[in-house]
């Protein structure tokens, strides 16, 4: 009788622990959506844990004018860089995996430290270099410099991925008489159907982010939703307006929580850059 | 034709060569000289010996230092604990991984929104410490450190969690029947079976971290802005502020350098660790 207690109440205990664990890291999101619909006055005046006053305000505003702006720019690079590294990273994961060259484990290592190094590094030449090409506040410029961490990061998951297809299956495909490009459409795309997904998911992640890059190249045209935040925030003598703030990040964090069901099998994998743990 | 094949990496090769080779060529070539002054001319080392002997680059680095290591101390622990006590299959304890998940996904930026809402004077947290007989303002130089590896324990303990999680599945299960079976307790299965099998997963969460938090700008800057003074401003934050607002060309090439090299010998370590000699490719070379 006495250890089925005590099985309940541990039990009893692990329920209470989990649900503790997850408002925990549910709360400040809750949070900051909630500050999203509150008045400007009650956010300035009383600490409230729901809007007493539902205002759609901030939400509205979202959908006109320079937020609009930046919200279709943030997904226009998010897609535009899907598009570019996905392809690439592919063929250079293939070579990887499947190919030995000399230096390629040098090469490899180049890769992953781009990856690692910090952005701030890179502040200072790419403003020089898309300052005279005539790229600064472009779309491109931006989709650019994103290739100098997105592509290091598709490589090795895209990587990861492909460590799953057997290799005696290109010999196999080749035997039969396809070509290199006939056995990626016919075969190897198609195994690798869920993982090229995730990669995409990552790509979208990494890129929906980033704020250093865009906010040292652009200025009007190109900017990002994670610069407009950032200049909503960063106002010297202003008054800021938080729940602008609030609302903005709110959205921004809207593809997180659909992307959290389709890339958390490979989480992982995004932020460590080998074949398997 | 397995030769050709190898051409196929040209692509990526080149876009990136364009963006991270030329790049640095570029900081190289500044950082011997002084490039933004109205008579651009070569000053030799001075750039570097000027960063090396700047306090305030000194400042940031060990302020960047202290930040890493209270994150870490927090980090690891604390997700090695979650992964343990999270170990069943189930609903709620997916549901549970996906909440320490989430943090993860979400745009650094908004990390730092939602934190400073938190945070601000009529946040939560002020309330909740209020409540203890705690006066919390983020404007004091001890609030705004601590409010920052709050925010970043909440923000990565998920990785650390994540890799744990990771770990554990690997041990298998007939080690721990065997030290049940031998009658061992329960910290004797933890000290003698879990940790070594989750030796090597923890250096390389830690790695990592090290790495990302030497990197930290976007919630940094969001959250405190480097304030109250610079009491918070961390590496990137510091080179950002030297290049974009002063217009410290040289120095910031010299720097930004420095900065890489730290992190590039960071990155090394890491691959050592992961690899284990075994080559970066995972092939016997």
């Amino acid at each position: 009788m006495r250890t089925k207690a005590k099985k309940r109440a541990r039990k009893i205990l692990k329920i209470v622990l989990y649900l503790f664990i997850i408002f925990v890291f549910l709360f400040p999101i809750y949070f900051m959506a909630i500050t999203g619909v509150k008045t400007r006055a009650e956010i300035e005046t009383r600490t409230t844990f729901y809007p007493h006053t539902v205002s759609m305000h901030n939400f509205k505003q979202l959908f006109t004018g320079v937020w609009l702006r930046c919200i279709i720019n943030s997904f226009k690079i998010s897609l535009l860089s899907i598009a570019l590294c996905l392809p690439l990273s592919f063929l250079a994961a293939y070579v990887f995996s499947r190919i030995e060259f000399t230096g390629d484990s040098h090469l490899y290592f180049w890769l992953i430290t781009n990856r690692m190094a910090p952005a701030a590094c890179f502040v200072l030449p790419f403003f020089a270099i898309y300052n005279n090409i005539g790229l600064f506040d472009t779309m491109w410029g931006l989709l650019l410099t994103y290739t100098l961490f997105n592509l290091p990061l598709s490589i090795w998951i895209t990587m990861s991925f492909m460590e799953g297809v057997p290799k005696e299956l290109d010999e196999a495909a080749f035997l039969d008489g396809y070509s290199v490009w006939g056995y990626f459409r016919k075969v190897l795309i198609p195994v690798m159907k869920p993982g090229l997904i995730a990669v995409a998911a990552f790509i979208w992640m990494f890129t929906w982010t980033e704020m250093i890059f865009a906010y040292t190249l652009t200025a009007v045209r190109a900017k990002t939703l994670p610069v407009q935040l950032l200049v909503t925030v960063v106002r010297l003598g202003y008054g800021v307006d938080w729940g602008m703030a609030a609302a903005g990040g709110t959205i921004s964090v809207i593809p997180a929580l659909i992307l959290v069901f389709v890339v958390r099998k490979y989480l992982i994998r995004g932020f460590v850059p080998l074949r398997r743990i | 034709m397995s030769d050709k094949r190898f051409l196929l990496i040209l692509p990526a090769l080149i876009v990136l060569f364009f963006n991270s080779f030329f790049p640095i060529l570029i900081v190289l070539n500044y950082s011997f000289q002084n490039p933004f002054a109205a008579v651009p001319r070569v000053v030799g080392w001075d750039n570097y010996i000027r960063v090396l002997h700047d306090s305030a680059w000194w400042a940031a680095f060990r302020r960047n230092m202290y930040f890493t290591g209270a994150t870490l101390a927090i980090q690891i622990p604390l997700g090695l604990a979650l992964a343990l006590i999270i170990r069943e299959r189930g609903k709620l304890a997916s549901m549970v991984s996906a909440a320490i998940v989430l943090p993860s996904l979400i745009p650094f930026v908004s990390i730092g929104i939602l934190w400073r809402l938190l945070s601000m004077t009529f946040g939560p947290i002020r309330l909740a410490l209020g409540w203890l007989g705690i006066d919390y303002s983020l404007m004091t130089p001890t609030n705004a450190f601590w409010t920052l590896v709050v925010m970043d324990v909440w923000h990565w303990t998920s990785l650390v969690f994540l890799l744990m999680s990771a770990g554990l599945m690997t041990i298998p299960d007939v080690y721990y029947t065997a030290a049940k079976v031998d009658g061992s307790r329960k910290w004797q299965t933890f000290r003698y079976i879990t940790m070594p099998g989750l030796k090597p997963l923890l250096i390389l969460a830690a790695l990592l971290r090290i790495i990302d938090s030497f990197k930290i700008y976007d919630e940094n800057v969001i959250l405190t802005g480097g304030g109250p003074g610079r009491t918070t401003e961390f590496l990137s934050l510091f080179l950002v502020r030297k290049i974009l607002r002063e217009w410290a060309g040289g120095f910031g090439a010299a720097a930004s350098l420095i900065y890489l090299l730290q992190a590039i010998v960071m990155c090394f370590l890491l691959i050592m660790v992961l690899t284990r000699g075994r080559g970066m490719l995972g092939r016997q070379s």
